[in-house]
Formats: structure tokens, C-alpha cells, sequence
């Protein structure tokens, strides 16, 4: 990269180098870049944006007026502005030569912009919690800046032929003209449209469906049919696995590699990549740690299938349907981790970033949807609570709708990730229409409630029961409502990065993954002693504890957060809102306070939870007073 | 569900659509769409129809998405050597 001139302004592969010098030193999990990361440091693609461009401004301003910048007349600075913009945009990439051309004023602005980020990265900023030493490396701090100022180019530079830049014109930055798209404001008003047309569509199908019989109450079991089930050695097996791989080689291995790669420990060459950290957010551990996930999910699922396989001999095809879908849903949750696996160590970022997001979005927002709901009928099933048909048809058609618009709705995770404009008509579309399905997740949730007040022994499985009735909830509420408040491609233009996002995300994660994995843990450990009555209260307490912490901690401090935060993006630019002097002002303190309560409910209402199981195992959690159904049998 | 005279509509003909496609819409309207939303065939023909249904939203969905990746790599930002 030179200027007009032919002076070097970055030297020959440092762009690609310093991407590898930002993931070993931990990438996303360090601020963000294109949005996309975490939320304590800046989005560095904006802050150099705005640097860069502040500094040309003043620069020409001095030079040409004697004066600073915002010392001129509004018509002066608009004058300015207009220049700035002309030159910003402007694509000077020659594919035959792979250089860009730069004037050299912006190269002198590109100089003083890397030279406060090597300050930052050398000396460290408290209030982007990146301590001193983080990068003392000179050549390695280089690197990084050459890499940073890319992702800032790419977000200012119009693709060739379009009046847009490579990011659909993300961060919002008035002074070189990044504003939304004609496509970012047609295709949020199309997935407003779709999602409604989804909604009617949906409730008419619903409606349809309101006059189907229920399961004959009579075909009930009059006891729990789990009550003489006995957990077989293979199932007993299965702990010294999750012990042996989950913690011993995969969390503690995984953990090391990447404190040794974030302290700059493995050296320059390739052991970060295969030991140590990504840099990309979810799939943070290094390619060696990956792929031993990997063979565990695929042993996991080893075991999984060869419990499930001889019953799918079975010869009611709802039983089969219901195997089959939860051996496919399984089969997918192991395997897709394997398109981590899909970049490498010199994949440019937007591709990377789709890799990514075939992980992430993937397993979240369809295959661990349709395992949750697989699961959960399965489990009333095996109570014989709903017949194997019912369970079979409503899980077949459950996942379809799903999958209809989770798979392409990946897209939506990349609209501003460098990648052109139909990925933003696909994205937005399609996950408009992931949330309907789960706007109607209610009606699974008064099921669900119906079915635990069914029979008088399924109150013993009340507790299982009320956390699916949660993930119901949450999937509504998190994944839904917060779901599509970032969700319309306007609105993530503004909101990308910011705390609305997890808002979103602590909702649906925890709310849906959590609960569901409280659930399912529960309704194990009530099915290996149904005969056992347990204490309710400690049960009843970390439930409502768990849920008004998470509440509380969405509405009285990330939420509000967020939407300040979105308001400052849209009054003064995205920058601005990710920015040190916004974040640290008096009033936004406060409200990152106003996390500790709720927090605080939550993290009471998890240890009495811990507490309670471990009394189950001391029998302190058991109600002895109960009478034991197996005794009275016997009797 | 069933709309008596929708074969008959003299609609489609002023839209210039042939009487055989206003047939063959009609046939799968009355047939299929109709025991789409009340199913009263056999438990076994609704589970195969669901399983159709499932395996088509996935391999168009992922062939769109494969299509995207395509895009999306051909549309990067190119890094240069310097």
C-alpha cells in the first residue's frame, strides 16, 4: 500500500500477518471488528474510521485555514466533509498489482491513527479493560494496526460499480458518508411484511389445528412408567466420558492453549493456531482443541445412536419419527461443529465470518431448536402422557417450519460482514420467518403446563415440567421478541455491537439452552429415583430466582443500556456509541450497576440449585416423610 | 375444506389461464391442501408426507445457503499485499 507518490504507507503482508497477530491475541473476545465480538473495548473498524477521518479534516482545516476544524462555520466543515467523502469512498485497489493507493494526507492520518493504537495496545486502557503489555512486539503491534485499518477501508470503500461501501456502508459514520442503503431500508420494511404474513399463516394453521382430539385420558397410565427403570452400566459409562473429555483434555487443554496465546506465550509462528485462540468469538479455541471437540461430539453421538438404534425397529411410525429426528438432530449438533473447521489461518475475515456463523447459527437457531423440541416430546412421550403419533407429526412439522427459516437465516448475522447485498434480501427475509414459529411457542407452553397437572404422579416431574414451560417462555421473549428488535437490517445497523445484542442473547441462550439443559438434567436425575419424593421448596426458590434474576438484569440495566447506546449511534455515529466517553459517563455507570442485583438473585437462585443436587446424592434434598411407591407396590 | 364452483370460476379463463391448470390447481387444493390441514389418512401416509416436506426445506435451504457462501466469497474484501 502506497501513496501517489510511491511511498510505502504499509509494508508487504502485514495486513494478513496482523489479522493472525489480532486472533492470537484473543480477536473477538477483544473488542470487535465489523461489529461483530465484544462489548467492553471499541469496535476498532469505527474508532479508526472516525480517527482517520477526524484527523484529515483537521489537517486539511490547519492547513488551509490555520485553524482547527471545529473551529470553522458549519458551510466550512460541510465543505470539508463533502471532500473527505469523495476521497474516502473512492476504491484505489488495483487486482493485477493487489495494491491501494492512498493521498498523501490520509497517509500522514493513517500514520498518527496506527500510532494511538500501538499506544493502546502497548500501554493499555483501563476503561477498555486491555491492560499494559497486552502487545509490546513492534513489529507485531504493525501488523495488528495494518489489519485494523483494513477493516476500516473495507467499511469506507465502495465496491466497484455500487455506490456502496464493502460493509453496505456499517459503522454509521456521517463524515465519509456511511449511511443506510436503499437495500437496508427495503428489505426491513419486506421482512416486517413477510413476518406478518408468517404470523397469519401460522395462526390459521394453529387455528386448524384447535379442533384435532386430544389423546384419550383414558390411555393414561395410572402410575409412572419410569418407576422400575434402572440406569443401565452403559448409561453409568457415560459420566467417566463426559468427565474424561469435557474437562480433563477439552476445557482444561482449550483454557491453557488460550491464556498462553492471548499472554503472547507460543511465539510468532503457528502454535497459536493449532494450540492457542482463534480470535473468533464461539469458536475461540485453537484448531488442535476443535477438532478434539469434534471427535468427542462424534463419540458422543456414537453412543447416543447405539442406544437409539434398535429401537427404531420399531413398528409404530410415530416412535420411529420421533427416533429419527432426534438421531438426525443429533447427527447435526456433532457434525456441524465440523464447519468450524471451514476456514483457516489466511481466510479472509468476511468468509470466516460465514464459517462462524454455520456454527453458531446453526446449532442455536436450528438444530439445537429442533433437539429441544424432539426432546421434550420424546420425554412426554416416554411418560405416555401424548401418543408417539401426536409427539411425531407436531415434532416433523415443528422442525420444518424451523429449519424454513433458520438455515438461510444465517444470513442475517452478515449483513455488514463484507458481503454484498443479497445476503442482506436472504437474511432478512427468512429470519423474519424464524420468529414466528416462536411467537406461538405459547401454546407449547400451556400444553406442557396441562400435561403437568395431568395425572396425580406426573406432580412428581412438576419441576422438569416448569423449566420446559421457561424455555417456552424465554424462546418467545429472547429469541423472539429481543430476537427481532435487532433483527431488521435498519435497525442492526444502529444496534450492531451494542447491548441490545445481549439482550437478546443472555435471553435466548440461557433462557432456552439453560432451561432446557436444567430440565433435561432434572428429569434424568427424577427418572434414576422416581420412587425418592423430593424437597420442593429449594426447587421452587432457585426457579422463580433464576428467572426474575435474568429478568431483571435484561430490563433495569443491559436493555436500557442498549437503547441509550442506540441513540447515541444514531444522534453522533456508531463510534461514539461504543466509545470510552459515552460508556464511562456518570449515568451509564449507573446503569451497568443496576446489573448487580438482578445478577445477584440469579447467581442465589444457581447455588441453591447446585445445593440441591448435591443433596440429592447426601439425601438431604429427599422428602422421607413421602411414602415410596415401589414399598407400598410391595406391600 | 371445500370451495364448491372453483372449477367452474370463470376467473382463471379471464386471466387468460388454461382450464387444464385451473383443473390441476383445484385437484391439489381439494385433494392435497385440504387433508394437509385436517389429515385423515393413515397415521403412516402423514408421517411420510411431513418427512418429504422436512428433507425439501433442507436441502433447498442449504442449497440456498451453500449459494450465499459462494457470493460471499466472490464478493470479499480484497486484502491487499501490502
Amino acid at each position: 500500500m502506497t501513496t501517489a507518490d510511491g511511498r510505502k504507507v504499509i509494508e508487504d503482508g502485514d495486513i494478513a500477518a496482523g489479522q493472525n497477530v489480532w486472533q492470537a491475541m484473543g480477536g473477538m473476545e477483544m473488542g470487535s471488528v465489523w461489529g461483530h465480538g465484544s462489548y467492553v473495548a471499541p469496535d476498532w473498524t469505527a474508532d479508526w474510521l472516525h480517527r482517520e477521518a477526524a484527523t484529515i479534516l483537521d489537517r486539511w482545516a490547519r492547513a488551509e485555514l490555520g485553524r482547527p476544524y471545529e473551529a470553522l462555520d458549519p458551510p466550512q466543515r460541510a465543505a470539508y466533509r463533502e471532500r473527505l467523502r469523495l476521497m474516502m469512498r473512492v476504491n484505489t485497489y488495483d487486482p493485477g498489482q493487489r495494491t491501494i493507493v492512498v493521498d498523501p494526507v490520509r497517509a500522514e492520518a493513517i500514520r498518527a491513527t496506527a500510532a494511538h493504537f500501538e499506544d493502546v495496545f502497548a500501554r493499555g486502557r483501563a476503561d477498555y479493560a486491555i491492560p499494559a503489555g497486552a502487545q509490546t512486539d513492534p513489529s507485531s503491534l504493525r501488523r495488528l494496526t495494518a489489519f485494523i485499518f483494513w477493516t476500516a477501508w473495507a467499511a469506507c470503500t465502495e465496491r466497484p460499480g455500487t455506490r456502496v461501501t464493502y460493509t453496505n456502508n456499517w459503522p454509521f459514520e456521517p463524515l465519509v458518508g456511511n449511511t443506510l442503503t436503499g437495500d437496508a431500508w427495503i428489505w426491513t420494511g419486506v421482512s416486517v411484511i413477510v413476518l406478518l404474513a408468517g404470523i397469519g399463516a401460522m395462526a390459521w394453521w394453529q387455528a386448524s389445528r384447535h379442533g384435532e382430539p386430544d389423546p384419550d385420558p383414558a390411555r393414561r397410565p395410572s402410575a409412572d412408567p419410569l418407576l422400575h427403570t434402572r440406569p443401565t452400566p452403559s448409561q453409568r459409562a457415560t459420566v467417566k466420558y463426559f468427565w474424561v473429555v469435557s474437562l480433563l483434555i477439552l476445557v482444561a487443554g482449550s483454557m491453557t492453549g488460550q491464556w498462553l496465546s492471548v499472554m503472547n506465550r507460543l511465539g510468532t509462528g503457528t502454535a497459536w493456531f493449532y494450540l492457542g485462540h482463534s480470535g473468533y468469538a464461539y469458536i475461540d479455541t485453537g484448531r488442535l482443541w476443535q477438532i478434539v471437540l469434534l471427535v468427542g461430539l462424534l463419540l458422543w453421538l456414537f453412543l447416543v445412536a447405539r442406544a437409539a438404534w434398535p429401537a427404531l425397529r420399531d413398528p409404530d411410525p410415530g416412535t420411529r419419527s420421533l427416533l429419527a429426528l432426534f438421531l438426525l438432530a443429533s447427527v447435526a449438533i456433532a457434525g456441524f461443529y465440523g464447519a468450524a473447521l471451514g476456514y483457516g489461518r489466511h481466510t479472509n475475515l468476511a468468509i470466516a465470518e460465514y464459517w462462524r456463523w454455520w456454527v453458531i447459527h446453526l446449532w442455536v437457531e436450528g438444530f439445537f431448536e429442533v433437539f429441544a423440541t424432539v426432546v421434550i416430546a420424546f420425554l412426554f412421550a416416554r411418560l405416555k402422557l401424548v401418543s408417539t403419533g401426536t409427539a411425531g407429526r407436531s415434532v416433523l412439522l415443528a422442525s420444518a417450519i424451523f429449519l424454513a427459516g433458520g438455515i438461510i437465516g444465517t444470513a442475517h448475522h452478515l449483513y455488514f460482514s463484507g458481503t454484498p447485498a443479497v445476503v442482506m434480501a436472504l437474511g432478512a427475509c427468512f429470519s423474519a420467518l424464524e420468529v414466528v414459529p416462536l411467537l406461538f411457542v405459547g401454546y407449547e407452553g400451556l400444553e406442557n403446563l396441562r400435561l403437568s397437572r395431568a395425572t396425580p404422579w406426573v406432580r412428581s416431574y412438576r419441576w422438569p415440567i416448569y423449566c420446559f414451560v421457561a424455555v417456552a417462555f424465554w424462546n418467545m421473549v429472547g429469541a423472539g421478541l429481543f430476537g427481532f428488535m435487532i433483527n431488521p437490517p435498519v435497525a442492526l445497523y444502529y444496534m450492531q455491537g451494542l447491548n441490545t445484542t445481549p439482550v437478546h442473547g443472555h435471553a435466548a441462550l440461557f433462557g432456552v439452552y439453560g432451561w432446557l439443559g436444567i430440565g433435561l438434567m432434572l428429569f434424568c436425575l427424577r427418572a434414576l429415583r422416581p420412587e425418592a419424593a423430593w424437597k420442593e421448596g429449594p426447587l421452587r426458590f432457585a426457579f422463580w430466582c433464576i428467572n426474575g434474576g435474568l429478568m431483571a438484569m435484561i430490563l433495569f440495566s443491559i436493555l436500557p443500556v442498549g437503547l441509550l447506546q442506540t441513540r447515541a449511534a444514531v444522534e453522533h455515529g456508531y463510534w461514539y456509541a461504543r466509545s470510552a466517553e459515552f460508556l464511562h459517563s456518570p449515568g451509564m455507570n449507573t446503569l451497568r450497576w443496576l446489573r448487580v442485583p438482578g445478577d445477584s438473585i440469579f447467581a442465589l437462585g444457581a447455588l441453591v440449585l447446585v445445593g440441591f443436587v448435591f443433596g440429592l446424592a447426601t439425601g438431604h434434598s429427599l422428602d422421607r416423610s413421602h411414602p415410596n411407591p415401589l414399598e407400598e407396590e410391595q406391600g | 375444506m371445500f370451495l364448491p364452483g372453483l372449477a367452474e370460476c370463470p376467473a382463471p379463463r379471464m386471466l387468460g389461464i388454461s382450464p387444464a391448470f385451473n383443473n390441476l390447481v383445484f385437484f391439489v387444493y381439494q385433494r392435497d391442501l385440504d387433508s394437509f390441514i385436517f389429515p385423515s389418512r393413515p397415521e403412516g401416509d402423514n408421517m411420510r408426507r411431513y418427512w418429504i416436506l422436512l428433507i425439501a426445506v433442507v436441502v433447498v435451504s442449504f442449497s440456498v445457503l451453500g449459494w450465499v457462501g459462494l457470493r460471499i466469497r466472490a464478493g470479499a474484501p480484497p486484502m491487499p499485499s501490502g
